[in-house]
């Protein structure tokens, strides 16, 4: 997904601090006294007289010839002077005479002596700082000896904005591997300040910029979590995050396998089918199947039977088939037991021409077994019934 | 592999060394994930590139040719001793960003003699003039003169997408005093300390804030000539009456600098080579140095992301003076934006500054793009310093 490119600025809950909105107030200053001022100016910086009637402002450090302040605040006006926002490229002082307040050199202005007797100035474009709320009455004085007020304003309370504000609607979680979650918020406009976009942060780093407030987020890597916030970035700059959360996700489960075949004795040289039933694992379907036969792989695929020979005489085998799941090395596995039994040795106490069957008794029966063939004499300590 | 070829050369601990020398950093990737990533035998040596940007490499090299032919001479009287010049070796596979380790070892065919190399023309790409030396005089014919067989093993680090970052307001070298550079008391035990912590550090890019180019308070020691050329740091974007400064032992380009609330930045570019199958790569760095206005932080901090807007990857260092109640909100503006914390995200928050007693966190590197952060901290070197802030180093990866 996309990241915007676009950038956050700080968060303007207190309009006692800017930026503002609206950088620019354009008011109208009239007279706030009839009374004609004896005023020197005794600046340490001035405006500087272009071939208009504009009064621009100098760049000429250590401040301002003329201070604005909000209420009576010397306070204010020092921040103001200070924080040089004003911008006066356009702005026209009027006279109670007619004609224009016109001075041909700043050397003239400043030491200038004399009446002046402002009518109006209009055009200021201004930056309050330390507003708190709603209008505020400006004063615009020359300094020197009178530091009265010569012309005033009333300025309405700046369009401020506040930062928007997020909320993380879906909790934490546990999740499947290779799932997909919905998570999903929900966003607030601050003031004058609606959402344009949100920023989605996977373990504190972002990820893409979206409109949506949700996101299908595939499952992170199984046995693992991951916290997942995201920020509301308002059309007016600033910024403000949700709540974390936090998505765990399980690992793989492991499949298992059981063998229908039972344990058994088996005649040597016959063969068995051993089958098996596997069941995948949580996210983690059965990849193949091993069969180790005495410890001995003999078998990988998908099948889920396979014919074994007997042991040899007299040996048990272990028959272990092993679910090799397609996820995370996970193996289930099962095993049964396959055995064949000694030779039985016959001991026959008398001609063998003599003996017309020989019985053993075997899985709880009496078994007749080829007596054709010679056995001979043998003397047999573990033997077996007959 | 290179765990056990280390062991079996001995050099085990110096790899510990290597590996290590950040300090007390908080290591951040586990186990040790280094790989080779080229290896072979180029121009006599054998090497092995490493996926961090070490390169050893190693070769042996057999001088004289009795009894065939001549011997080494070893007639040159030298303080009690007596050498013979053997030449040099032949040029490193690769040229090293820094000076490398070298161990070399000699076996000679009669007597004692040992192999030295010649630190005045020693470099990135060759050890330099190798001399061998005894206690006893040897003519060089073929029946007195000597064989050498000189082994040579060499470490250290080469351009790679590898580089070490440091981040250190020096404090004007004076504690942040508005009185610049060192007073004559204490200048030599700290100009020797600090360059001992740099060449100790091994340190690709440094950025600095309230740096001046001078060390000491009469303004006669360039802190180029004095410190940072012998540290390996001697390119620079900086000035005489510079207030931040970029020094990297990687060419720097397109450097530029400006200013904002009577503060100064700087801006470079770096180079990083293609390496370990990674594309080359240009990075833009920002050394910035925010004001002590917290009105303006933000646009401060916003007019610092605008400068890099353009580069795909970059690095911004900084003091950027934000207050503990702000510094979540502020350094969340260049999150935002799609940077990655040092101090606060790669390793827990740590504060730098006072030095003596840290408790603000206003010392950080900042990246973008496919950059990995590995092994992070705060240096603690008060004592041994002259600056009232602590230095934050960083190992990136440029992906």
């Amino acid at each position: 997904m996309a990241v915007k490119k676009s950038y956050v600025a700080i968060n303007q809950d207190d309009i006692t601090s800017g930026p503002y909105l609206s950088t620019a107030i354009l008011f109208t200053a009239s007279r706030a006294s009839e009374t004609t001022k004896d005023v020197t100016i005794t600046c340490d910086a001035y405006f500087g007289f272009g071939g208009t009637s504009d009064i621009r402002y100098s760049t000429i450090s250590n401040g301002v010839i003329a201070w604005f302040w909000t209420g009576n605040s010397n306070y204010d006006s020092a921040q103001y002077k200070n924080h040089k926002t004003v911008v006066a490229s356009g702005v026209k002082w009027e006279r109670t005479s007619s004609t224009w307040g016109r001075i041909t050199t700043a050397d003239a202005w400043l030491t200038q002596k004399g009446y002046p007797d402002y009518k109006s100035a209009t055009g200021f474009s201004v930056t309050v700082k330390n507003w708190t709320s709603g209008s505020k009455t400006v004063y615009f004085q020359t300094s020197g000896p009178d530091t009265n007020a010569v012309l005033s304003a009333t300025l309405p309370c700046p369009d401020y904005y506040t930062a928007p504000t997020a909320k993380m609607d879906t909790e934490s979680q546990t999740i499947d591997p290779d799932s997909t979650i919905r998570i999903e918020w929900t966003g607030t406009g601050g003031t004058n300040n609606p959402i344009d976009y949100y920023n989605f942060f996977i373990n504190g780093n972002r990820q893409f910029s979206t409109e949506d407030d949700y996101y299908d987020m595939p499952a992170p890597a199984a046995n693992t979590s991951v916290t997942v916030k995201v920020s509301a970035i308002g059309a007016n700059y600033s910024y403000g995050w949700s709540g974390e959360i936090t998505i765990t996700v399980r690992d793989y489960g492991t499949p298992t396998v059981s063998i229908s075949t039972r344990d058994q004795e088996l005649k040597p040289d016959s063969s068995l089918l051993v089958e098996w039933v596997g069941t995948p694992g949580l996210a983690n379907p059965i990849e193949k199947y091993e069969l180790y036969y005495n410890q001995i792989k003999v078998y990988e695929g998908t099948d889920v039977s396979y014919e074994l020979e007997a042991p040899p005489v007299d040996s048990r085998y272990n028959v272990n088939v092993r679910a090799v799941g397609k996820n995370g090395n996970k193996v289930g596995q099962a095993d049964i037991y396959l055995q064949t039994k000694p030779y039985v040795w016959v001991v026959v106490n008398g001609l063998w021409k003599s003996v017309q069957s020989i019985y053993i008794f075997t899985d709880n029966e009496w078994k007749n077994v080829d007596a054709s063939e010679p056995m001979g004499i043998k003397v047999q300590t573990d033997w077996k019934g007959v | 592999m290179a765990q056990s070829y280390l062991d079996k050369t001995g050099l085990a601990a110096l790899w510990a060394k290597i590996k290590n020398y950040v300090g007390d950093a908080t290591d951040q990737s586990g186990p040790l994930s280094r790989h080779p990533v080229e290896e072979g035998l180029s121009n006599g040596w054998n090497y092995i590139k490493w996926s961090d940007g070490i390169m050893e490499c190693w070769c042996r090299k057999i001088f004289g040719k009795a009894p065939e032919g001549n011997g080494i001479a070893i007639t040159s009287g030298w303080n009690g001793h007596y050498y013979g010049n053997l030449g040099k070796l032949p040029d490193y596979p690769s040229t090293y960003l820094h000076y490398p380790e070298v161990q070399m070892t000699t076996q000679v065919t009669k007597g004692n003699a040992w192999a030295t190399y010649n630190n005045q023309d020693f470099s990135y790409s060759n050890p330099g003039s190798i001399v061998l030396a005894s206690f006893s005089s040897y003519e060089g014919n073929s029946t007195v003169g000597i064989n050498a067989t000189v082994n040579a093993h060499i470490i250290g680090k080469i351009p790679s997408n590898h580089i070490r970052v440091m981040q250190y307001n020096v404090g004007r070298w004076n504690y942040g005093n508005s009185t610049y550079g060192l007073p004559t008391s204490t200048y030599g035990e700290k100009v020797a300390n600090m360059k001992n912590f740099f060449w100790e550090h091994d340190i690709d890019l440094l950025c600095m804030e309230e740096y001046y180019h001078y060390l000491d308070q009469s303004k006669t020691k360039d802190t180029n000539t004095t410190l940072f050329n012998k540290v390996e740091l001697s390119n620079a974007n900086d000035s005489n009456n510079g207030w931040s400064s970029i020094k990297s032992s990687y060419t720097l380009t397109g450097s530029t600098s400006g200013t904002y609330q009577s503060r100064e930045y700087r801006y470079s570019k770096i180079n990083i080579p293609a390496y370990d199958g990674k594309p080359a790569k240009t990075v833009g760095v920002l050394c910035v140095h925010l004001s002590n206005n917290t009105s303006t932080h933000a646009a401060e901090m916003q007019q610092m992301i605008n400068i890099l807007a353009n580069d795909e990857y970059a690095i911004m260092c900084g003091d950027f003076n934000f207050t503990n109640e702000m510094r979540d909100q502020m350094y969340g503006i260049a999150v935002n934006a799609g940077y990655k914390l040092v101090n606060g995200g790669a390793i827990d928050w740590t504060p730098t500054w006072p030095a003596d007693d840290p408790s603000w966190y206003i010392d950080n590197i900042l990246v973008k793009g496919n950059i990995e952060i590995k092994n992070a901290g705060v240096q603690y070197v008060y004592d041994d310093m002259c600056s009232d802030h602590l230095p934050l180093v960083a190992d990136l990866y440029i992906y």
